[in-house]
């Protein structure tokens, strides 16, 4: 008999099992569970989110628009015509992936508020300078997009161009006063990084007095100084670099190098983009960036700055010095400008040059941008934004603004589509 | 919260006092024997109702001729009850018939006639069925008199008839048969089932249940030799076989992954795959593989196809709603083999074949002389449009064969090779009364149709069951299976075998002079090196699972069974890829992804069973409680840097480059019931009701409730269709399903991810769509059915009709978001979605002379709508070329029409001149008559759902042989060649068909339809009418011609049947579609199925085989 109870109490306890349905992640936790000890998890998370959702065309984009790159087989206006459409992936994915890192960055502005350490104020003074680096990017793609100060569900709608300069602006006044001087390793945002990135913001909107103001005041502090293309683009200790994302390969999908090598080159990549033959005819042989910038491999010549192929990931810069002295030769303009620009030319190898008026100055400016920045994500906005990218890329006037893309003007009736598209 | 807690506990409650009170009783032991007493409802009943309670309260069975003996006779007892040998003699007193007992058989007959004919021999025989197995109590008559007599428990008779007489055989299930004795005195009688459905037991949820009560839509499958066919997953044997279900499969390569549908698509994000309950498991269909290889793989293609004794699809809610929550899509249940009591079983199935990549021919590209010209009047084209000259930037330059004379390269046929396959199991069965067993073991080698493709399986099964005395049994089932199978790149891969070498410019070469390969991506070979990829790779999934059952039933009387068991479906998949260091991707040091995962899949079940008798109305009722909880683990490894090829596990690497690895749960708790009542067999009335709680959902939204309620109606029990041959039953059903599959494990809790790191440090972030949702809920299903079963001809004509109409609500949708949310989607019970559709079964049964001829016949119709989604009726894209529409059904496309090619440049709108069209080039509707062609110009059309689809058997046996004929068909199906895109590109890298070269626009008026040759097009190849085909085809799916060898020659080695077959599998497709297979889709989700990449077609088998009983 005792068995029999046994047996019935055995399915007595298997009969209530409601509880056991309460079941939850073990690699996750609610929001709401978030303390102020969970902040240094949460602003990792961010540095992960900004590097890694926007995609990796995204660290390419403005060199994908911007004339010198192609395809294997089409032209450089043919690699344009294709991407510039509501329906391209890569433009919508873009769009997408800044926007779910805004989200983050957001969060962290939220949280940090909560707390009033002198911690979280350096992680806010981070999120500040990142969701300005967003606005910058998205504005300098999308022109006049929704300013979100904080994370909504709301159908948004569009500010103007100016409204989104001044809100980076804005943070990265803030930012400059919350962040540190000295941070673990360039791989951290900087009180410099948000300096450089307020010049690269001066610029862009117009404002070039404040872009040569602080540029200069990166390249007179002393702690950057020019360094060797081999040191900059190699993992080597350098004096360039004054924020870079770290881009670590299991950290990351931003595989930039994977994209310009072949699979004949030793670390294999894709190849799926080369320089324009214009490109390559930029680069004089004493030019000491030639080396790191192209390489030839099997008999075509591609992109060399970023080394790791498929075997790897290699960091992504954000700021160096080098833009600052271009910054400031540009917005000092010829007059007192050209000086930094031969300084800038000379240290790479390079005579310096001279100019007889403002236009062909800013070609000189815009030849050396090419040289020593190209793989890094300008070319395209500084065309636009010095008004020649009709003229230099063949494009048609609306082309200068990117398309948002049609499944999120489908999903926000408030959106405006931009012009043309 | 609180208050489903209580619930729970309230219902645990009676549970348990129900069960309690169910163990007091059975403590009381029955008795057993011939001499056990008897006490029937009523002491003025029919003798059908008399010996069905017989048969229930005793554990005899009586068996009778339905034709001889008339079973409504009303007989009047002198009292209810008394021991069986009174009742039984009390029951015939006033009748002219008699029984006998053998064993635990009753057999009822006439009673001899006194004066007998004189008789001139004595004529013995055995009756058994096409296995062997004697039939008992079957009934021989000498034709035109009333002298007969009943089979013995051997099958044994004999008895005196006249000389030359003719004897009639008949029995219930089996068709009647006429022999003449001529002058033998002994005589084998094999007797063939009846195909008349009306009378087989079919499986339900939970339990069985004949034929003529089932109530609901239900088809079954039996498997055996005739059907059997050179596949790997069970799923597989369905196609074509019942109406109403459909089988996609993705590829085929071994193993490859399948899609079933059971009565169209009832979900968007959810899954759209039935249940699998195999033997009362419901087990878990994961996608087999977790590096994703080009192509999903099926998780069934691991089990034993030689176990099965039968596939039932309950395809209804009324059916399926005993399932509950997750048989919104139908279920299917397999059921395995079982020993027999009082036999001795030996199996042997050999066979060995053949397959062949089919229809190579039907993609033919071009050669080197034409593949440069056509590419250098591109380049002729391109520069004089934009006026360049030698020196431009943007200025083209011809291209010319690199290698000179040398020949062509045939890259399909260095991928292909001839399959060869070889397959072995064996089984042992039997029992005794008390117990019975089944053991089994299955070993199978094949390699597919491209070359390295292989595949090895193992099964091994053991399946036991004893009474420990009257009231208990126990049993466990067991089955291990284990297969590892070396894959090939599918078709969406960036190694995609076929897309990498049939796109391959028709001159470059796989090897150089030296010997080394090509290496792809480069100037001299376009894309990856496909001989390159096979070689320097080893890939395999192997796959390891555990399907076990262990049982207790109780048992009162016959009146109540108790059933707890335990249920285990545990697997392991180890998912291996190994690139070494000159492999593509083997990142130039070796690359190895090592993946491992177990699934573990454990359920309790407890089951109450009970059926009895009241006057003419039968009970029956059921009720269950079970909890399931499956847990999922996987690591997964990214090694990099191995010394050589030789060294291949992850142990060596110099590093992990990546990681990842999980745990996982998910838990669901059931309460269910069913009641079944009929009266006379003529009306049936079935009532299920279940409820489940899912921890995929919040506590407050977590029970879901399924009821369902079926009628019947036995039209040929009613008095007046007494005399006629004519059985018909008429139902129908309603019943609500749910849907939860496919859903995250906790997709209502929100998410601070980890593993969001940088710099080498830990960190967490939200915003990987896991925003959670608290709202989410059951996806339910209301499905109504109306049908009949009918059957006339004495059964030689069946048919069964089915209407059916089902409604999805509360949709569980990934509802599009914009992305300033900071998300894209977000995981929503939204919108509603209707299937409706008709089902026609049709099997027949002819003697033509002495040819038997069979067919099965099958066509269903089903129409999908979507009946709310979003806010608006606009079309939602997804993906490339779908979109989601209200008012429009799920599986539409949405493409770019084209109106024409431009003849003159002057047609061309200034808009589109800009981007470099011009004559020759495509025009496409252009929708919002912007001049722009964009997004708003797609258009929705076509489908990839047919408008209807089934299969058609047609089995011809004269003598010993037996050949059969199985085809299958869809149409009105689209499909959208997506392969095309790459091959007809004139003017462009890759190798282009002959077709659109010789069709291609020179000048005005040569073709409104392809266009020119240009270098550089962007606008040609939008995803558009232009490559959406008719997917409608006829495909003879099987042509099986089989032989017994007669008995005479095998009886000698004491060999119960050997039969000898030759099979040829997917020998033929008629269709207008351009491309190898119309039914291999690469994406299996309901939502872009229908598109065709360069995947390997379903290949053509050819093959022989043995299947040898002892």
């Amino acid at each position: 008999m005792k068995t029999y109870i046994y047996i019935l109490l055995s399915i007595l306890l298997f009969s209530s099992c409601a509880d056991y349905l309460d079941l939850y992640s073990r690699s996750a936790i609610p929001p709401e569970a978030v303390t102020e000890g969970d902040l240094p998890a949460l602003r990792i998370g961010m540095y992960n989110f900004v590097q890694n959702k926007p995609g990796v065309r995204a660290f390419m984009m403005h060199d994908l628009l911007g004339g010198g790159i192609q395809t294997t087989t089409g032209s450089a206006r043919d690699l344009i015509n294709n991407t510039l459409s509501p329906l391209n992936a890569y433009i919508q994915g873009s769009w997408d992936g800044y926007f779910n890192a805004l989200f983050q960055a957001n969060t962290v502005i939220e949280v940090t508020d909560r707390f009033s350490t002198v911690q979280s104020q350096l992680i806010k003074g981070e999120a500040l300078y990142f969701r300005a680096y967003i606005y910058f990017c998205l504005a300098t793609r999308w022109g006049g997009v929704p300013i979100l100060e904080k994370n909504t569900l709301e159908k948004v709608s569009r500010n103007t161009l100016g409204e989104v300069w001044n809100f980076i602006d804005q943070d990265l006044e803030l930012a400059t006063k919350l962040l540190t001087d000295a941070p673990t390793s360039y791989y951290y945002v900087s009180k410099d990084a948000a300096i450089a990135l307020r010049a690269r913001v001066a610029l862009s909107s117009g404002d070039y007095a404040n872009a040569a103001k602080y540029a200069e005041s990166l390249i007179v502090k002393g702690k950057y100084k020019l360094d060797s293309f081999d040191k900059i683009f190699r993992k080597k200790a350098n004096t360039e670099i004054i924020f870079a994302f770290e881009n670590r390969t299991e950290e990351s999908s931003i595989n930039i190098s994977d994209l310009y090598y072949t699979y004949d080159h030793p670390n294999k990549g894709q190849g799926s983009y080369k320089p324009t033959d214009a490109t390559i005819a930029l680069f004089a042989d004493e030019d000491n960036r030639r080396d790191i910038t192209l390489i030839n491999i099997g008999g075509r010549t591609t992109i060399n700055k970023y080394e790791s192929g498929q075997t790897g990931r290699d960091p992504v810069i954000i700021s160096r010095i080098a833009e600052m002295y271009l910054i400031s030769a540009e917005a000092q303009g010829l007059g007192n400008g050209i000086a930094r620009l031969n300084e800038l030319r000379v240290f790479r190898g390079l005579a310096p040059v001279t100019a007889a008026n403002s236009s062909e100055y800013l070609n000189l400016i815009l030849d050396e941008r090419v040289r020593e920045l190209v793989g890094e994500n300008f070319m395209y906005h500084d065309y636009v934004r010095t008004g020649v990218a009709v003229e230099k890329l063949g494009i048609l006037p609306h082309q200068v603004l990117h398309p948002i893309p049609g499944r999120e003007l489908q999903n926000n009736p408030n959106l405006t589509p931009n012009p043309g598209y | 919260m609180k208050i489903n807690e209580n619930k729970n506990r309230i219902r645990t409650i009676y549970l348990c006092r129900f069960l309690f009170l169910f163990i007091a009783f059975s403590f009381f032991q029955t008795q057993s024997s011939w001499g056990q007493s008897v006490s029937l409802s009523n002491n003025r009943l029919t003798l059908r109702t008399a010996f069905s309670e017989i048969e229930k309260q005793t554990n005899m069975s009586v068996d009778y001729n339905r034709e001889i003996i008339d079973v409504n006779k009303t007989v009047t007892l002198p009292r209810k009850s008394g021991s069986l040998a009174n009742i039984m003699t009390a029951l015939f007193k006033d009748s002219d018939y008699t029984y006998s007992v053998k064993e635990n058989h009753i057999i009822i007959t006439k009673a001899p006639v006194v004066a007998q004919p004189p008789a001139s021999k004595n004529i013995t025989g055995r009756i058994v069925d096409k296995e062997g197995v004697p039939i008992i109590g079957a009934n021989i008559i000498e034709k035109g008199t009333v002298n007969g007599t009943v089979t013995d428990i051997d099958g044994n008779f004999s008895f005196q008839v006249k000389e030359n007489a003719t004897l009639q055989i008949s029995y219930i299930g089996y068709l009647p048969q006429e022999v003449n004795s001529h002058d033998n005195t002994v005589v084998e009688i094999i007797l063939q089932e009846d195909s008349k459905t009306l009378d087989e037991v079919v499986v339900i949820g939970y339990g069985t249940e004949r034929r003529s009560l089932v109530t609901s839509a239900i088809s079954k499958l039996s498997v055996d030799e005739s059907n059997m066919r050179q596949i790997n997953s069970p799923t597989q044997l369905l196609d074509g076989r019942i109406a109403g279900v459909s089988v996609g499969s993705s590829s085929g390569n071994l193993g490859s992954g399948e899609k079933i549908s059971v009565r169209g698509m009832a979900s968007l994000n959810a899954s759209n795959e039935p249940l699998y309950v195999i033997d009362g498991i419901p087990i878990t269909d994961h996608n087999a593989n977790l590096f994703n290889f080009g192509e999903s793989m099926s998780s069934l293609a691991g089990i034993s196809l030689g176990d099965i004794e039968s596939i039932s699809i309950l395809k209804d809610a009324a059916s399926a709603a005993i399932y509950g929550s997750r048989a919104t899509n139908g279920v299917v249940v397999i059921t395995t083999k079982s020993g027999k009591a009082g036999r001795s079983d030996i199996r042997i199935n050999y066979s060995t074949g053949i397959s062949q990549f089919p229809n190579r021919g039907k993609l033919k590209v071009t050669d080197s002389e034409t593949y440069l010209m056509q590419y250098n009047e591109g380049v002729d084209n391109y520069n004089k449009q934009y006026g360049l000259s030698v020196g431009d930037p943007n200025y083209k330059t011809y291209l010319q064969n690199p290698f000179g004379n040398m020949p062509d390269t045939d890259w399909m046929s260095l991928i292909t090779q001839t399959g060869k396959m070889q397959k072995i199991d064996v089984s042992f069965s039997g029992g005794s009364q008390k117990t019975t067993f089944y053991v089994g073991a299955d070993y199978s080698h094949q390699t597919g149709i491209i070359r390295t493709n292989k595949m090895e399986k193992i099964n091994l099964k053991a399946k036991i069951s004893h009474e420990m005395n009257s009231w208990l049994e126990v049993g466990a089932n067991t089955s291990g299976n284990y297969m590892k199978n070396h894959q090939v790149p599918g078709a969406s891969l960036g190694s995609t075998i076929i897309g990498r070498s049939i796109l391959q410019r028709p001159f470059a070469r796989p090897y150089k002079p030296n010997g080394e390969y090509y290496v792809g991506g480069t100037d001299d070979l376009r894309f990856h090196n496909p001989m390159q990829i096979l070689n320097e790779q080893i890939a395999y999934l192997e796959n390891l699972r555990f399907l076990g059952t262990f049982y207790t039933q109780f048992k009162f009387k016959d009146i109540l069974t108790f059933k707890t068991s335990l249920n285990t479906d545990i697997l392991n998949i180890y998912d291996y890829t190994y690139y070494n260091e000159n492999h593509p991707y083997g990142t130039g040091v070796g690359r190895l992804l090592d993946y491992n995962r177990t699934i573990t899949n454990i359920m309790i079940d407890n089951v109450l069973n009970y059926r009895d008798m009241f006057g003419d109305f039968s009970v029956n009722g059921m009720l269950g409680h079970s909890f399931q909880k499956i847990g999922h683990r996987d690591i997964n490894l990214d090694g990099r840097g191995f010394p050589s090829p030789s060294f291949d596990v992850i142990g060596v690497a110099a590093e992990i480059a990546g990681h990842s690895g999980n745990n996982v749960a998910y838990a669901m708790e059931s309460y269910f019931g069913r009641a079944s009542t009929a009266y006379k067999e003529r009306y049936i009335l079935t009532a299920t009701l279940r409820t489940d709680g899912s921890s995929k959902f919040h506590r407050d939204r977590r029970w879901g409730w399924f009821p369902s309620l079926s009628l019947g109606w036995n039209v040929s029990e009613e008095e007046f269709m007494k005399e006629s041959d004519i059985d018909f039953k008429f139902r129908m059903s309603y019943g609500r399903t749910g849907n939860q599959e496919g859903i995250g494990r906790y997709a209502y809790q929100s998410f601070l991810s980890g593993g969001n790191n940088y710099g080498g440090v830990s960190g967490i972030a939200t915003g990987n769509n896991d925003f959670g949702n608290v709202d989410v809920t059951w996806e339910k299903a209301d499905q109504y059915d109306i049908g009949f079963d009918l059957s006339f001809l004495k059964g030689r004509i069946n048919t069964m009709v089915d209407l059916y109409q089902k409604n999805t609500t509360d949709l569980l949708y990934d509802m599009p978001m914009h992305a300033t949310t900071g998300r894209t989607n977000t995981l929503t019970n939204i919108g509603s979605m209707q299937n409706r559709g008709i089902e026609f079964t049709l099997n027949t049964h002819f003697n033509i002379n002495k040819v038997d001829w069979l067919t099965q016949f099958n066509i269903a119709h089903n129409s999908n709508k979507i009946t709310r989604l979003l806010d608006h009726n606009n079309p939602i894209s997804i993906g490339g070329n779908r979109a989601l529409q209200v008012g429009q059904e799920l599986g539409i496309f949405y493409i770019f029409k084209q109106e024409g090619i431009y003849q003159y440049d002057g047609e061309v709108p200034a808009e589109q001149y800009a981007m470099g069209v011009r004559a020759g080039d495509v025009k496409w509707k252009d929708v919002d008559g912007n001049g722009i062609i964009n997004d708003s110009d797609r258009m929705v059309t076509g489908s990839s759902n047919p408008d209807f689809f089934g299969g058609f058997n047609n089995s011809f046996r004269y003598n010993n042989f037996q050949f059969d004929m199985f085809f299958t068909y869809m149409y009105g199906n689209n499909v959208f060649a997506q392969w095309q895109n790459d091959l007809s590109k004139v003017g462009h890298t890759n190798a282009v068909m002959q077709k659109y070269v010789d069709r291609r626009w020179t000048g005005p008026g040569t073709t409104n339809k392809y266009p020119r040759s240009v270098v550089g097009d962007t606008n040609n190849t939008r995803n558009s009418t232009r490559i959406l085909e008719d997917g409608s085809f006829i495909r003879l799916r099987s042509l099986t011609l089989a032989y017994d060898v007669p008995k005479k020659f095998l009886e000698r080695y004491d060999v119960n049947g050997l039969r000898l077959y030759l099979q040829g599998d997917n020998l033929f497709i008629l269709t207008k579609y351009t491309g190898w297979d119309p039914e291999t889709s690469d994406n299996m989700d309901p939502r872009f199925f229908g598109v065709a990449t360069l995947g390997v077609p379903q290949p053509r088998v050819f093959s022989f085989g043995v299947n040898l009983n002892f």
